[in-house]
């Protein structure tokens, strides 16, 4: 029996005894050379005989941790085996307990930290260590309110034959209660409180130390100290008990569950919980899911919006082009009814719908081009061009051809063969499937004396399966355009008797009579048109009107007096059918005119001469014919009747608008007729310098 | 108005009340956050 003042192995003189349990018996003691307190444990006799001393002194000489005392000494005495541990100032949780202090969450959380952190360690030593006896009177608070596990049971390692384990009864796990007896006897005079010794048929291990944290904070929590086991079960902690968080409750109802497999396996995963105990919090969760739902189901959303968006952008892309094709067919369809005004004005207001789309301006110049205005085809076409990149908006190239052809054929309508050169090209180059682009650029060539070159577009749209019609036309114009009016007239004919294409047979007639006129058969172009009159439609029948009309002037020019009347009263009808049409150009009614002088109807040239002065005010032609024909009705009067006040009248008029093209030198022949009329009225004294 | 028009204005309203909203409810959260997070200082300590 140790008693106060004792000194062992004269070095430790035992000051008091500050604890007993299951493993021993705990003394506060002096180490009389380094003068400081240090703990003395005796260990209990009933484990002596099961304990190897010299394992145990290197074992627990080696143990370094934070919160456990540092062990100094390992003594086989005589009487017993005692342990030489750091003396921790400061008071026990028992202490606290039975004062009555009511431990905070914050508190409980950081010792059971802190506890957890030394299990981790001596857990895992090789050999593990099993603590086996903690509870609230082993772990001390120092004076800087950190915990140090004390008491803890070096036989405990948890090797196959520590099998013995000494703990206290509610704070022990209950596989530690199996064939349980007691270790210590009654003594006279003082309350018996047995100790047991605990028989395992299986080694002790980290959820049994697990499971006494677990109960060491139950008892901290609730205040109660844990039932005594077997007996009665550790009940679970309400979710609802006062100051602590449901997640501390949850941690410590887990830690004390019965069966070990249901506890944490580890002091790790333990102290992995308390370190991310917020994380358990139902608050906490309750925040993180309202953000996660915030943070993906709002952009969800955003996502099936742009989706929804964008979906609906193509849609109305779609819907648009479906409203502009309608408005496209419709105004085809105003064309073909000859509904030119409102052509144009549907046509515009696709152009509105769809500023780049090169369809609606192809159909504006189809407006202008089937109403003969091919100046207005140029003009819009050109300014369409100048104010549009149709390729980079994404037309299409057949389309992008299509109106490079229209804008060709209304510069070959205009005669103007270089630039339906230029516009024929880009219509084989975005269109390369279409031989009569093929053809028309050859014709083109042809007609700008590009012979070679007309000859290898012909060959191209030969190889691309022109029809044999079109061939002969293209071979004729190319025939023509060498000087070889009769093979020209041939294939013209060929080409005009084979085709089954209207707009073809008509060009084919019209070529005919071209090359006709440049042999100087006059009757080879009257028989042409009169024998085909049925055949021309449109604007057609206009020019072939004026060419047949053309055919007779040019015959009653050199024919005898009573002929020429006749040819020129022919040429006076056909002329006044162009006229009445409202398609006569100045040159045509010049030409009328002189069909009018051939048969002396002066009144009807002079009518006519009058309406050109209306609508070409400055033009010197109108007047050198109005002088001219002036002369010519005071020539046919007796000598004393006749008076070229009016010629000379007309004659100034002329020249003073013809000032520009005399300087130049391209004065027309009317200019010239006129002037030599002038020079003979002068020398015969009709007129005075 | 045409079902392409009603799908593109739609979505486009759509996205921007979305955004709004997300912008609004984090506003919220995070202001709810900086109490929670003291709450858990509180509770739990550091």
């Amino acid at each position: 029996m140790i008693k106060k003042g004792d000194v062992i192995n004269g070095t430790y003189r035992i000051e008091d005894q500050i604890g007993a349990g299951g493993g021993g018996t705990v003394y506060k003691a002096y180490h009389l050379r380094l003068e400081k307190y240090v703990v003395v444990k005796r260990i209990n006799d009933a484990w002596v005989g099961l304990m190897d001393s010299r394992k145990e002194a290197d074992i627990i000489k080696n143990l370094k941790h934070q919160y456990l005392p540092q062990a100094y000494d390992f003594l086989r005495m005589e009487d017993g085996i005692y342990t030489v541990m750091d003396f921790v100032p400061g008071a026990s949780l028992d202490k606290y307990i039975k004062s009555g202090y009511r431990f905070t969450q914050q508190q409980v959380l950081y010792w059971a930290k802190q506890i957890t952190e030394a299990l981790i360690y001596l857990h895992g030593l090789k050999p593990p260590i099993i603590h086996s006896d903690i509870k609230p009177a082993n772990i001390m608070i120092d004076l800087e309110g950190n915990v140090c596990l004390i008491d803890f049971n070096v036989s405990m390692t948890s090797t196959p034959d520590s099998s013995i384990s000494a703990t206290s009864r509610g704070y022990a796990a209950p596989e530690q209660y199996l064939n349980i007896t007691p270790i210590n006897q009654p003594e006279p005079g003082k309350a018996y409180h047995p100790r047991f010794q605990f028989d395992m048929d299986t080694a002790l291990d980290q959820r049994s130390d697990i499971y006494s944290l677990g109960a060491t904070l139950y008892h901290l929590m609730t205040g109660q100290r844990p039932p005594k086991l077997p007996e009665t079960q550790l009940p679970p902690i309400p979710a609802d008990l006062p100051d602590f968080d449901e997640a501390l409750i949850n941690i410590v109802n887990k830690m004390t569950h019965y069966d070990p497999r249901e506890r944490y396996q580890t002091a790790q995963e333990v102290y992995d919980d308390l370190c991310n105990i917020k994380r358990l919090d139902k608050r906490y969760r309750s925040h993180k899911r309202a953000k996660l739902v915030v943070n993906v189901v709002f952009p969800i959303i955003m996502v099936g919006a742009v989706v929804l968006g964008t979906a609906g952008f193509m849609q109305m892309r779609k819907e648009g082009d479906s409203a502009f094709d309608d408005k496209i067919a419709y105004a085809d369809t105003l064309i073909s009814n000859k509904d030119y005004e409102n052509a144009r004005r549907t046509y515009e207001e696709a152009i509105g719908m769809k500023p780049d789309r090169i369809e609606a301006y192809s159909g504006m110049l189809m407006v202008y081009s089937s109403q003969y205005d091919y100046d207005k085809v140029i003009e819009y076409g050109t300014t369409a061009l100048a104010q549009h990149n149709f390729e980079a908006a994404g037309n299409s190239d057949k389309q992008i051809a299509q109106f490079e052809y229209i804008l060709g054929d209304a510069y070959f309508a205009e005669e103007n063969y270089d630039k339906a050169v230029e516009h024929y090209k880009k219509a084989v180059e975005f269109d390369q499937s279409n031989p009569e682009y093929y053809r028309d650029f050859a014709i083109a060539l042809s007609r700008s004396a590009y012979v070679d070159s007309a000859e290898e577009m012909l060959q191209k749209a030969t190889a691309m399966g022109l029809e044999n019609a079109s061939i002969a036309l293209a071979k004729a114009e190319i025939d023509f355009a060498k000087g070889n009016y009769t093979e020209a007239a041939e294939g013209f004919k060929k080409a005009a008797q084979t085709s089954s294409d209207s707009a073809l047979i008509q060009r084919a007639y019209l070529y005919l009579c071209r090359a006709y006129d440049r042999m100087g058969d006059n009757d080879g172009v009257i028989d042409t048109i009169s024998k085909n009159v049925s055949v021309f439609t449109n604007d057609n029948v206009r020019i072939a009107n004026i060419i047949c009309a053309e055919a007779y002037l040019k015959k009653a020019e050199t024919a005898n007096e009573t002929q020429r009347r006749q040819y020129a009263q022919q040429s006076i009808e056909y002329y006044k059918r162009v006229k009445d049409a409202g398609g006569a150009s100045e040159q045509t009614l010049f030409n009328l005119v002189t069909a009018y002088q051939y048969v002396d109807d002066n009144q009807n040239a002079q009518a006519i001469l009058n309406e050109l002065v209306k609508d070409y005010p400055n033009d010197p032609d109108v007047y050198a014919r109005l002088a001219i024909l002036e002369a010519d009705k005071q020539a046919k009067l007796s000598q004393t009747l006749r008076n070229y006040d009016n010629f000379k009248k007309y004659y100034e008029k002329a020249e003073k608008l013809d000032q520009h093209n005399r300087v130049s030198g391209t004065s027309s022949t009317y200019i010239k007729t006129m002037e030599q009329l002038m020079e003979r009225l002068k020398k015969n004294n009709w007129i005075k310098e | 108005m045409t079902i392409g028009a009603i799908m593109f204005y739609g979505g486009i309203a759509l996205f921007a009340a979305a955004l709004i909203g997300m912008i609004i409810a984090n506003a919220v959260l995070s202001a709810k956050g900086k109490k929670l997070k003291e709450l858990m200082k509180d509770r739990y300590g550091e």
